[in-house]
């Protein structure tokens, strides 16, 4: 797998993480494989710094997270709120205008 | 991670400013991820020990992790972004509110403007401790200052603050603590008035200052004392 750069990547997680959770309601353990799986493995977040992000997301009030005991574990789930689902929105729409535009650039290049 | 790197992380949090209650939700979440990569690796037929050692690659480094959690400015504490508010500020006000709510207390309870021996049957004699008035004054003297004090080393152990903040606001604690007096004037004889007097030596001529620094330096060594003990015991177990 390789090493994402991580200053291109700034943002990346947060956005994956607002996506995952506009659906789910899941734990920090479930969200790490989710990642990879949607990613096709192409994206590997570090997995315990997915914490500080979700932790800042819900203190931006974008998730909100609640206390759940599964199999005798108490685990701590989290979703995306409405504020979360207008951030990702906004996110989604700036990395689509990222990605045309570097579709655009490489496509010149390649007919230059 | 071990168990001692998890405390380790959580002391480098605390110092870093990171609220204690991100601390200890951060610090619970990477043990049940870790325990979570564990198992993972342990049920793919991994050794004990190369369960161990994925699941400590997979969630990251001590160093690593810290820097991550670190480079949020929305986990830090308000301690850690105002402390001149929480040891100088909050110590002072909170005084000034307590204090008035005694003597307001005192006042209630007919001191100053009842005859000393109507007051003392009701109330007890007011120079015992077993009595309103002498809980109100043991309090006032002892109690509330050493609440101060204590609360301001309480917090920055908690927080593991740099040691200049509680010790600046238990100094403060205790010198307001101990200047700040009240006393009853009975009245005596038909139509007397008494009077709940306040007085300060903080200011010119001084009188008593002496006892004042006395009783400031005791409850800043009780307080104090206990705090940096137990800050060398903490610094030298992780060190």
């Amino acid at each position: 797998m390789e090493r994402n750069n991580p200053p291109f990547m700034s943002g990346v997680p947060e956005l994956l993480l607002l996506r995952l959770l506009a659906d789910d309601e899941l734990y920090g353990y479930e969200i790490v494989r989710k990642v990879r799986g949607a990613t096709g493995d192409a994206i590997s977040l570090g997995e315990g710094v997915v914490y500080p992000v979700l932790h800042a997301l819900e203190a931006a009030g974008a998730l909100r997270s609640r206390r759940r005991l599964v199999n005798g574990r108490e685990r701590v789930y989290y979703t995306a709120t409405k504020k979360g689902r207008s951030r990702l929105a906004s996110l989604s729409a700036h990395w689509r205008r990222i990605n045309d535009g570097i579709h655009l650039a490489l496509a010149e290049m390649i007919h230059a | 991670m071990h168990e001692s790197d998890f405390n380790s992380l959580k002391d480098a949090l605390l110092r870093g400013g990171v609220a204690p209650r991100h601390v200890r939700r951060t610090i619970a979440e990477l043990r049940d991820h870790h325990t979570d990569l564990f198992a993972e690796a342990f049920a793919r037929g991994c050794s004990v020990e190369n369960a161990e050692r994925e699941a400590s690659m997979r969630l990251g480094d001590h160093d690593s992790l810290a820097a991550q959690i670190l480079a949020r400015p929305e986990l830090r504490s308000w301690a850690h972004r105002w402390p001149w508010l929480v040891y100088c500020v909050t110590p002072t006000v909170v005084f000034i509110f307590v204090f008035a709510a005694l003597l307001l207390l005192l006042g209630r309870s007919g001191a100053g403007h009842t005859d000393y021996s109507s007051y003392a049957n009701r109330w007890g004699s007011p120079e015992s401790l077993w009595s309103l008035p002498g809980a109100i004054r043991l309090f006032r003297v002892v109690g509330l200052p050493l609440l101060l004090a204590g609360g301001c080393c309480f917090l920055a152990g908690r927080r593991r603050t740099a040691p200049r903040w509680p010790i600046v606001g238990v100094i403060l604690a205790s010198i307001i603590g101990a200047a700040f007096q009240f006393d009853v004037c009975w009245p005596y004889g038909a139509n007397a008035h008494g009077a709940l007097c306040l007085r300060t030596n903080l200011f010119p001529p001084f009188i008593g200052i002496t006892g004042t620094i006395l009783h400031a330096a005791a409850i800043s060594v009780a307080t104090l004392g206990p705090y940096l003990w137990w800050r060398r015991g903490v610094t030298r177990a992780l060190s």
